[in-house]
């Protein structure tokens, strides 16, 4: 555990130190607050307009993050022949990956946290100043765990660009496959629900493909709970499932893709 | 501490690129404890392959690759290994403390010995003053002398350095080659490679020399090169005299009596035989 800190201790202080992170923070920030001085031109359902901007914007930067900032420091550690100095420590392959990923993911936290909090005391100030009528409902607590799912989902891509990373050189190629996948995972369900719409026998075979797939290519979009930030209903009849079993398909999802790329990084000779 | 037998390694073809290469091809050779050995060749001659094998970056083909009677260096076994890689890449945001710091933690020192020891080596490599600046701020020889530093810290028993005086300025190779004879006296077993032949001969007296992933020699030094035909005399300041004819030294003994250190048969360089045994490989 020692040696995952250590590792995950640079690689946060190496991020941190990177002006494009705060150039991408930054930008996220500006997108954030200048935000809220569009809020006029939306008449109607304001509260549900602010949040779903928030959440946009945070899933947005989480993604830049993790395709420009997060790839290109797995792939320079290859690149630039790094991981042969990191290596070089009494360091497992294992203990290599976790650390990477664990100070990626801290990073990643740090900046999310901070535009979560600005974007909850946006909505926190906007909401007294708007009539009852146009935003009447915010829940705090939803608010949060809305949040946190956001969190899991981009762990989970950490992840996948990860993998990826593991058996493809170069952070070019790894972007166009992260890509890909995330364009893949939110396409899936799309092409799964226009199926069951045509009820035909013929197209049953394609259903289970598409079932399967969906093993590979999960649908993130169970995570999406930002409407219920401005709904009074419960989460569980938001959602239609227990609220812990997609948190925990995703992680346990999340915790397969670790295994596999530790266990590719493990066989592959590092050139 | 390192024992090649027969290894290959080949590595395979790149899809739109090289075709497959046989990097290396039966090659033996050891290191025994307290030794330094000074692996040369030319690009592509396969001491790279050699040095990424030792430290488990990759497995052999053929053959069999230990090191501290390892047949793989797992963690534990590079505990006790010091690795300068040939090229000097770190997180370049970091500082030079952070660096260390990160190397004595994963060998579990503890902070004051990484403070004490950290201090020690940089010194010695003459960069305790850039201590807190970064990596990136720093030359390529700076880079190169913070990346020793970093092999060092955890004091390993083995060492294996490829090219560690690469990009260093004179007085910083006078500088390493001081702290390689150093370690050396310190017992440690040292592995290095280096295209600076004239490096080479003033740090070991024992060399492998690769070429095109064969072995073509494995021995002393002073057995690879000649001997010439010629005499040497060699003054005390530092000149060395050459002559042809044996019959030609007393004079010359009697002329510069008091400053004559020693006579013996002039002898190939270290370059010269390089070349003529990679050259005869060749032909």
């Amino acid at each position: 555990m020692n040696r995952i800190f250590a590792l995950a201790r640079i690689t946060f202080l190496n991020g941190l130190r990177r002006n494009a992170v705060w150039g991408l923070a930054l930008f996220a920030l500006l997108f954030e607050v200048a935000g809220s001085l569009f809020m006029d031109f939306f008449g109607r359902d304001l509260g549900r307009v602010i949040v779903d901007f928030q959440f946009s914007i945070m899933w947005l930067a989480g993604m830049l993050f993790i395709l420009f900032y997060a790839i290109q420091a797995i792939a320079w550690d290859d690149d630039h022949k790094a991981i042969d100095s990191i290596l070089a420590r009494p360091i497992s392959r294992i203990e290599y990956v976790l650390g990477t990923l664990l100070g990626l993911f801290i990073l990643l936290l740090c900046f999310e946290g901070l535009l979560g909090v600005i974007a909850y005391a946006q909505i926190i100030i906007i909401k007294p100043m708007v009539q009852q009528g146009y935003f009447n409902i915010f829940v705090s607590s939803h608010y949060w765990i809305a949040w946190f799912a956001l969190q899991l989902m981009l762990v989970a891509l950490l992840a996948v660009a990860m993998l990826i990373s593991s058996a493809i050189r170069g952070a070019f190629p790894v972007m166009l496959m992260t890509l890909a996948y995330t364009m893949i995972c939110s396409g899936l369900p799309v092409v799964r629900e226009s199926l069951q719409q045509k009820e035909q026998a013929t197209t049953q075979g394609l259903a289970d493909l598409l079932q399967a797939m969906s093993l590979i290519f999960p649908d993130y979009g169970l995570l999406d709970l930002k409407d219920s930030v401005v709904s009074e209903e419960s989460l569980v009849a938001l959602m239609g499932t227990p609220v812990w079993m997609p948190f925990s398909l995703i992680a346990l999802y999340t915790v397969v893709v670790i295994f596999l790329t530790c266990l590719i990084y493990q066989r592959r000779d590092i050139l | 501490m390192i024992v090649f037998e027969l290894v290959h390694k080949t590595y395979p073809k790149q899809v739109g690129k090289s075709a497959a290469k046989h990097a290396l091809k039966g090659v033996s050779f050891a290191l025994k404890q307290g030794e330094t050995l000074g692996l040369i060749g030319q690009n592509g001659a396969g001491k790279s392959t050699s040095i990424r094998l030792i430290m488990g970056y990759m497995t052999e083909d053929k053959g069999s690759v230990s090191v501290l009677g390892h047949s793989d260096a797992s963690p534990k076994v590079r505990r006790r290994i010091g690795y300068l890689p040939e090229t000097s890449s770190f997180p370049d945001n970091l500082t030079c403390m952070e660096l260390l710091r990160f190397a004595g933690q994963c060998c579990d020192m503890k902070k004051k010995d990484i403070i004490a020891q950290s201090e020690r080596l940089l010194k010695r490599l003459g960069i305790w003053a850039d201590r807190n600046r970064r990596l990136s701020q720093y030359s390529k020889g700076m880079q190169q002398r913070a990346s020793f530093a970093a092999a060092l810290i955890h004091d390993p028993e083995l060492l294996i350095l490829d090219e560690p005086m690469s990009g260093l300025d004179p007085i910083g190779r006078a500088e390493i080659i001081g702290l390689i004879q150093d370690l050396q006296q310190q017992g440690k077993s040292i592995l290095f490679c280096s295209h600076l032949l004239d490096d080479v001969e003033r740090i070991t007296n024992q060399v492998a020399i690769l070429h095109k992933g064969d072995l073509l020699y494995n021995g002393q030094i002073k057995d690879l090169c000649a001997q010439q035909s010629e005499w040497d005399i060699e003054l005390r300041s530092g000149e060395v005299m050459t002559v042809n004819h044996e019959d030609a030294i007393p004079a010359l003994l009697k002329k510069h009596a008091d400053e004559v250190i020693g006579v013996g048969r002039a002898t190939e360089s270290l370059q010269d035989a390089f070349v003529r045994v990679v050259e005869g490989a060749a032909s």
